[in-house]
């Protein structure tokens, strides 16, 4: 063996050794549950009992002809067009705000915006779904101002709820990409900027032409992130909605929920949940795939400029 | 080299971690019966020494209790204080939580060997499942003579709180109707409205209330937001229009189909949807669950609300000076009746607890009417009916409480799948059940999401039919067993009947 070569497996084990701690965590806390799954889809199984029925295929055949998996397959991909661009352009606009070094109280507003992360999201639904409430502050303010002439029922129709379900989503999760945001308007050098300035070019000019063709290919790692993140929403839905009125705003992780503990008649149905799951977290994968390969090509296209 | 072996013992040590980790988990998550009944068996073995080793040292036990018992908190927490002054060698560990929070996590607290001593069976599941699932030791290896005898006669039921004679649970309370209806009577008084009687008379007292209201007070009031209740209001609605319609969780066809197109269904939901399209319900029904309503209703927010038993201690510690009654459901035909409530299955010892003598010994306490006085004080304050004999006869004395009582009492036996025949236990043990449900439909109808909602019901009749016979398949239980014939609607379904069947 030459010395070279055994640098080289030296030089790997170590890389080894140093990932294998999160290597176990992975198999233990990803792999094993996703392992688990697959066994599960294969099975009759509520979740409850030990007695596990194989049934192959069947839950996967019975999920395609499932009309409420396919409403709730929509209504995920419905929220997620209209989170990501809204999420994306908001995040954007209160950062390109923050990072003006004409603002004052940064800190301060920085912190208003990024609060509403650090809240539970659970506890953040059962206080939103207060404030919507028809004797709550949302309306009460609509009808102090005359905006409406008797309270909203927000919760109680399908197209409120799901403008309700957007808009608490937008003020939780805005602060997590704003400083994302954040973070890649700092790296933009202010040699450009100044430059710009020097030139003429006002502030809309100067995020149009300068700020935004540097900061767009980190955009594209957080249009990914937050495509992925809208599409597995679960925590503030549940607790706002509970994916009603009348599975208007059950999107797939509601509808797993749903299927994997509850039940009227009968026991809750675990295998068919787990089918559910794995057939949506592949297309997930599909997506953040084709997303990844657009911002690679859009990136090689910007380098090769 | 030195290197190497450190790499070596490292990615070694790793492999075994991973893989004793993966090997430990599956392990108690096994659903085989073989590593079931290992472990019991070795759970069984070391209990005894375990507790007597508690016992010789001055470390109390820890009990853990858990259920959903909401209503009846304040007195729990009284016994609980009572139980361990008396019993110094017990720390209670309690925890009360809704329903749907204790589906979801006991139920994976059971599969991780993890659950606490004492738990109800839930709402979804029957005791031969649970115990056919190993998660109840027999009882009365336990527990007195003395006190299985202290319970009304028929209280523990074959099927309920026994499999084959042998004991595994005890009833919380005498089962009652869950769906009698509440009024408020200043609010009836106010408008000059009489007890409605008739549907009819119903929706017009919901709609004169709602207008007499002007926003300050609505007709009706339900917790929209959480499935049983709105289960359990159709389907009552359905029965006081005269149809054949069983309880929630259970099953009976008419016609060989699940009976939720019949007519006495759809006129129910009829009920309903023209109540919301009055105007008559309470605005933020269709978002609330059932104790919000309950709270609100007290809060003289609606005139009706549809709910069991346990509003009334609630109500009368909380709002003494609330003025409410009870009625029975208004009824759109001679034949239409209220369903006579069915006791249910409630508590067991965990078959893997280290402590099955304290917690027989927390179980005979709960229900002990000499030392305790729990069973007086929940009696006493409204919450529910006794089943300890004796019990009802003294301490009975709430007046809402006798009336709900009366009226209960006139509800009639329906019958009972399970009863003809018990292959239908493995049938709910494997029978899937259809999404949009009855409950998804009624709530459906709050938030006015159907343009017919006749159509809907149809779809639900079409899909439970070819459920319920895939769940007779697979269970080995005759589809058509789910058919009384001699049942007519209105009139108690009684064991004679049973015996006449073919």
């Amino acid at each position: 063996m030459t010395a070279r070569k055994k640098k080289t497996i030296t030089t790997n084990l170590w890389c080894w050794a140093f990932v294998s701690l999160t290597l176990i965590f992975y198999i233990l806390f990803q792999g094993y549950p996703i392992i688990c799954s697959v066994i599960y889809s294969l099975h009759d199984w509520s979740g409850m009992t030990p007695d596990m029925r194989y049934v192959g295929l069947a839950n996967f055949k019975n999920l395609m002809k499932d009309a409420m998996f396919w409403s709730a397959f929509k209504n995920s991909f419905k929220y997620m067009a209209v989170m990501v661009p809204l999420e994306v352009s908001v995040s954007l606009l209160y950062a390109c705000l923050l990072n003006s070094p004409k603002l004052k109280g940064k800190t301060f507003y920085r912190a208003c915006l990024f609060l509403p992360v650090v809240i539970t999201a659970a506890v953040a639904g059962i206080v939103m779904s207060f404030i919507f409430s028809t004797g709550g502050a949302v309306n009460y303010i609509l009808t102090s101002l005359k905006i409406v002439d008797k309270a909203v029922n927000w919760m109680g129709n399908a197209k409120l709820a799901v403008a309700a379900v957007v808009l608490v989503s937008l003020w939780k999760d805005v602060g997590t990409y704003m400083l994302y945001w954040l973070a890649v308007l700092q790296g933009v050098s202010k040699d450009i900027i100044e430059a710009a300035e020097l030139d003429g070019a006002n502030s809309i000019k100067l995020f149009f032409y300068v700020t935004l063709p540097v900061i767009a290919p980190a955009a594209g790692v957080i249009v990914i992130l937050c495509t992925i993140n809208s599409l597995k929403a679960f925590d503030i839905i549940q607790t706002l909605t509970g994916g009603g009125p009348f599975f208007a705003t059950d999107v797939i992780a509601t509808y797993i929920y749903k299927m994997a503990f509850t039940a009227d008649i009968g026991m809750p149905r675990f295998g068919y949940a787990s089918a559910a799951s794995l057939t949506f977290g592949f297309v997930v994968i599909i997506i953040g795939v084709i997303l990844n390969l657009i911002k690679g090509k859009l990136q090689r296209k910007e380098t090769a400029r | 080299m030195k290197m190497k072996k450190l790499l070596c013992v490292l990615l070694t040590f790793a492999l075994v971690a991973a893989l004793a980790g993966c090997g430990k988990t599956e392990g108690n998550n096994a659903s085989s019966d073989n590593a079931g009944k290992t472990t019991n068996t070795q759970t069984s073995e070391s209990e005894k020494t375990e507790e007597n080793k508690t016992t010789e040292t001055t470390e109390p036990i820890v009990l853990r209790v858990c259920d959903w018992s909401d209503s009846t908190a304040a007195a729990r927490e009284k016994f609980h204080e009572e139980f361990m002054k008396n019993n110094p060698d017990i720390k209670i560990e309690y925890s009360c939580m809704t329903i749907d929070q204790f589906s979801n996590s006991v139920v994976l607290a059971i599969s991780g060997g993890d659950a606490p001593d004492l738990f109800p069976v839930p709402s979804n599941m029957n005791l031969p499942t649970a115990v056919a699932s190993d998660w109840y030791l027999p009882m009365q290896d336990y527990v007195s003579q003395e006190f299985i005898d202290s319970f009304i006669d028929g209280t523990l039921e074959e099927g309920k709180q026994r499999i084959n004679g042998v004991l595994y649970t005890v009833p919380e309370n005498k089962g009652m109707t869950h769906s009698l209806i509440f009024y408020n009577t200043d609010i009836l008084e106010q408008c000059g409205l009489e007890v409605p009687t008739t549907f009819e008379e119903f929706r017009n007292a919901c709609k004169v209330v709602t207008e007499k209201g002007n926003g300050e007070f609505y007709g009706l009031i339900e917790g929209g937001n959480q499935a049983n209740r709105c289960d359990v209001m159709l389907r009552a609605f359905a029965q006081a229009a005269g149809g054949k319609i069983a309880v929630s969780n259970e099953a009976l066809t008419v016609n060989g189909r699940a009976p939720y197109d019949s007519p006495e269904v759809k006129l129910a939901a009829k009920l309903i949807s023209d109540i919301v399209n009055d105007g008559s319900v309470y605005p933020d029904t269709a978002s609330i669950a059932a104790p919000e309503a309950r709270e609100l209703f007290a809060q003289g927010k609606a005139a009706f609300l549809m709910q069991g038993n346990w509003c009334i201690g609630a109500w009368d510690s909380t709002y003494p000076d609330f003025h409410y009654s009870v009625m029975a459901v208004p009824k759109a035909s001679p034949n239409g009746y209220t369903a006579a409530g069915e006791n249910g299955t409630w508590m067991g010892i965990y078959k893997q607890t280290k402590h099955p003598e304290a917690a027989a010994r927390y179980i005979e306490a709960l229900y002990d009417t000499e030392t305790y006085s729990y069973q007086a004080d929940v009696v006493s304050a409204g919450s529910y009916i006794s089943v300890i004999k004796g019990v009802n006869e003294k301490y009975l004395t709430n007046e809402k409480m006798k009336k709900y009582y009366e009226l209960a009492s006139e509800g009639v036996a329906i019958p009972i799948a399970t009863t003809r025949d018990t292959g239908f236990y493995d049938f709910y043990g494997v029978v899937a059940g259809c999404t949009p449900n009855l409950a998804n439909i009624c709530q459906g109808i709050f938030s006015n999401s159907f343009e017919n909602v006749d159509e809907v019901l149809d779809q639900l009749a079409e899909a439970e039919t070819k459920n319920w016979q895939a769940g007779c398949e697979l269970a080995g239980v005759d589809f058509s067993k789910l058919e009384f014939d001699n049942w007519e609607a209105g009139k108690p379904y009684t064991d004679a009947d049973y015996s006449n069947l073919k």
